[in-house]
């Protein structure tokens, strides 16, 4: 009986390390990513709480938020997988690249061929058979290698050896692409930040060291209110200095010194417009949403009178539910205005309806002629940076070089045998692909014709002689 | 508008098609895939030239909205499925997907034919490069997926009843796994130039987007399948033509079910 051998502890790590490395593992692993990846596009991610209660109830929720499913591609366990992952990637790139090498190095031209093929026949002398053969392959542009033995020669010939490489390129390009993404989310490394601009303000952005300043914001859609552009005419200053002056829109980002600004969304909130009175100094004035802002005016007799936007709409329309606006695009500004004519009575009953204004229809209020002359809009936009970016572009150049190198031009190997016997040979070809792929029938059906050729004329060399 | 009958053109053109190979698969004559094919290579100079008008007419490449989406898609899958015939020297793939471009016609028909503006989001170069990647690439997938299904009927009903003209299951195996192979080079470049235009436009190369991600499941289900090849398992030729199908769901839903059913930047149906 044979005696098992000890079972040393690193034989086991090895055992563990062949198994994650395998092929095998791969599509395990792809199969279990294939499916969160589902999972995730089904439970809405990163929603507020509400949501998920009003969707799923308390418990659900509860287990749903407990579990990470709703930050289901930042939980520990999808990194933890992800991890395994690279690990797959890791050795199987290693294992790969060291059979890569082999085949530059120590290639197998003794190899059995599969046994299920058929060899062919030729009356031809075995030195002329063998040499019909790797002249034709090296002619087909494969290097040959031949290991003479009594009677019978193997061939070994394969061409594109470069493109074994690919795998292992692609795959540390996945890697590349893992670490240049968590790099740049790594806490104090990269940075993202959504600041809103009003126009002709700005606003400075510490984590960068540098503000904005929105000299003039353009929103345009057209008639259906399809958006057609979002822009933002930007002054960047640092240090009291106007450094660029850059129209950023959606596609035509800003970047200065590692950081990117991006156009991400806009709003109208208010509009300016001015107060006048004949002999008097015009008095312009703003009305934005949120802010404590209001017109001051003098009525009869010294009268404070207080003046402000009670409702203001940057597309105006009649909706079912009344004054309404159809856009978020100014196309049609109004305003409703309220007046307070006893700032006394600070109540509802203070307050009495002043009338609409838009830019075509100043408001005639004691003598007064108030105007809307534009609309004041902010800009959102997306401070970023992010050190990881190259690594993952390279990521992103590698997995494709990989690809085509692997797919588009694959290794291709032929085994052949050609054996004495009687006043013949036996030739056996084998084509070898590691995907299995059956694509040298064409290659393997000419070097049969060569040889039939072959036959013929030494047929007819004897015949003349 | 002015190029509608060319519209007018690639929908009756793929009808007839359709309706030929139908006709082929009841009565199990030869010449009716002959007349399909050619009303689907009509078809196909019609989706050209169409495409190309509203790209004239609108200033634009003519990639702005679901109904232009669907429009080269149907370009992609007649095209390649042309062309593949051409290639592997058979003319059975038509058969199926003839009759799934004739679908995607009825569905375009119902679609908002205005031309549209582009939205400020779409306005790139990236647009005309990122769509054509996956004009190739869903085209060849579909025909992958007519080659797998062809494979479980031949599988099932061998030489006899419609199996007569379905080419051996050896040989089908090699053509889902060609097609295939063409296509994921393609699939690739499709997400990754994506990735490179979310970050122009949004500053995001990823950002779990319900579009991306299922982008993503349809690369990592046909990469298990060119995993699969070098294991065992990857002998199941059945196995792998049932991949060949799934891969093809994914696409469809990637490329309709997201817009549809699920919500994200992505969403460009109206």
């Amino acid at each position: 009986m044979k005696e098992k051998p000890d079972r040393r502890p690193s034989q086991g790590i090895m055992e563990f390390l062949a198994l994650i490395s395998s092929a095998r593992a791969a599509v395990v692993l792809m199969i279990i990513l294939t499916v969160i990846c589902i999972v995730g596009t089904f439970i809405p991610q990163e929603q507020p709480e509400e949501q998920y209660l009003k969707a799923y109830g308390s418990s659900l929720t509860q287990l749903l938020k407990g579990t990470g499913l709703t930050n289901l591609y930042h939980s520990w366990w999808f990194l933890a997988l992800l991890g395994v992952i690279s690990a797959n990637l890791i050795l199987s790139s290693i294992n790969r690249a060291r059979k890569v090498l082999e085949t530059y190095y120590k290639p197998q031209v003794t190899l059995p061929l599969n046994s299920s093929i058929r060899p062919f026949s030729f009356l031809l002398p075995f030195e002329d058979a063998q040499s019909r053969l790797s002249h034709e392959l090296r002619t087909l542009g494969y290097k040959v290698l031949e290991e003479k033995q009594e009677k019978e020669c193997y061939t070994y010939a394969d061409k594109r050896r470069f493109s074994n490489w690919g795998s292992s390129v692609a795959h540390v390009g996945i890697l590349l692409l893992f670490l240049g993404g968590m790099y740049g989310n790594w806490p104090g490394v990269g940075m993202r930040k959504d600041v809103q601009i009003l126009e002709g303000e700005q606003v400075n952005v510490p984590e960068a060291g540098f503000s904005l300043k929105l000299d003039k914001f353009e929103a345009r859609c057209n008639e259906e209110r399809l958006p057609l552009l979002y822009r933002s005419t930007l002054s960047l200053v640092q240090n009291g200095q106007e450094k660029v002056q850059k129209d950023v829109e959606v596609n035509k980002p800003l970047k200065y010194e590692g950081y990117t600004v991006y156009q991400s969304s806009f709003g109208v909130v208010g509009f300016a417009g001015t107060a006048t009175r004949a002999k008097e100094k015009a008095i312009p004035y703003r009305m934005i949403r949120g802010e404590d802002a209001s017109l001051h005016l003098k009525g009869g007799k010294g009268k404070d009178l207080l003046i402000v936007a009670h409702q203001f709409f940057p597309d105006f329309a009649f909706t079912p539910q009344g004054p309404g606006s159809r856009s978020d695009f100014p196309v049609n500004p109004v305003a409703q205005l309220m007046v307070n004519e006893d700032p006394e009575k600070s109540g509802e009953e203070g307050w009495r309806e002043l009338g609409w204004l838009s830019p075509d229809h100043p408001l005639r209020y004691k003598g007064y002629n108030l105007t809307m002359d534009h609309v004041i809009s902010y800009t959102g936009l997306s401070v970023k940076k992010d050190p990881g970016l190259p690594y993952a572009i390279a990521g992103f150049t590698m997995i494709m070089v990989g690809i085509l190198l692997a797919y588009m031009a694959p290794h291709k190997i032929i085994r052949g045998r050609v054996k004495e016997k009687g006043d013949g040979v036996e030739v056996f070809l084998q084509g070898a692909r590691r995907d299995k792929a059956q694509v040298y029938d064409e290659e393997i059906a000419r070097l049969e014709t060569v040889l039939k050729e072959g036959t013929e004329s030494s047929a007819r060399r004897k015949e003349n002689r | 508008m002015k190029g509608e009958w060319l519209f007018q053109g690639l929908f009756w053109a793929y009808a007839g098609s359709a309706l030929l190979y139908i006709l082929f698969l009841l009565v199990r004559d030869e010449k009716w895939i002959r007349g399909g094919k050619w009303l689907l290579g009509v078809g196909v100079a019609f989706n050209l030239a169409y495409l190309i008008w509203r790209g004239l007419a609108g200033g634009r490449f003519p990639m702005s909205n679901m109904f232009e989406f669907v429009v080269c898609f149907m370009f992609g899958i007649a095209g390649v499925t042309l062309l593949g015939e051409k290639l592997l020297s058979t003319r059975i793939a038509g058969v199926l997907t003839a009759p799934f471009n004739f679908a995607l016609a009825l569905f375009a028909y119902s679609l908002d034919h205005r031309i549209a503006p582009l939205v400020p989001a779409l306005r790139s170069v990236w647009l005309a490069i990122h769509v054509s990647m996956a004009i190739i690439a869903y085209g060849a997938y579909a025909l992958s997926c007519a080659f797998g299904i062809m494979y479980m009927i031949k599988e099932k009903s061998g030489d006899k009843g419609l199996g007569s003209f379905i080419p051996p299951v050896e040989r089908l195996d090699v053509w889902m796994h060609k097609t295939i192979l063409t296509a994921f080079p393609f699939l690739s470049l499709l997400i990754i130039f994506g990735a490179l235009w979310a970050e122009e436009a949004w500053g995001r190369y990823w950002a779990w987007d319900p579009k991306e991600v299922w982008s993503l499941i349809t690369w990592l289900i046909y990469a298990t399948y060119l995993h699969l090849r070098y294991t065992k398992t990857g002998q199941n030729k059945k196995l792998m033509a049932s991949f060949c199908i799934a891969g093809f769901v994914a696409v469809i839903f990637t490329y309709l079910g997201v817009s549809y059913l699920l919500t994200g930047l992505h969403a460009y149906k109206d």
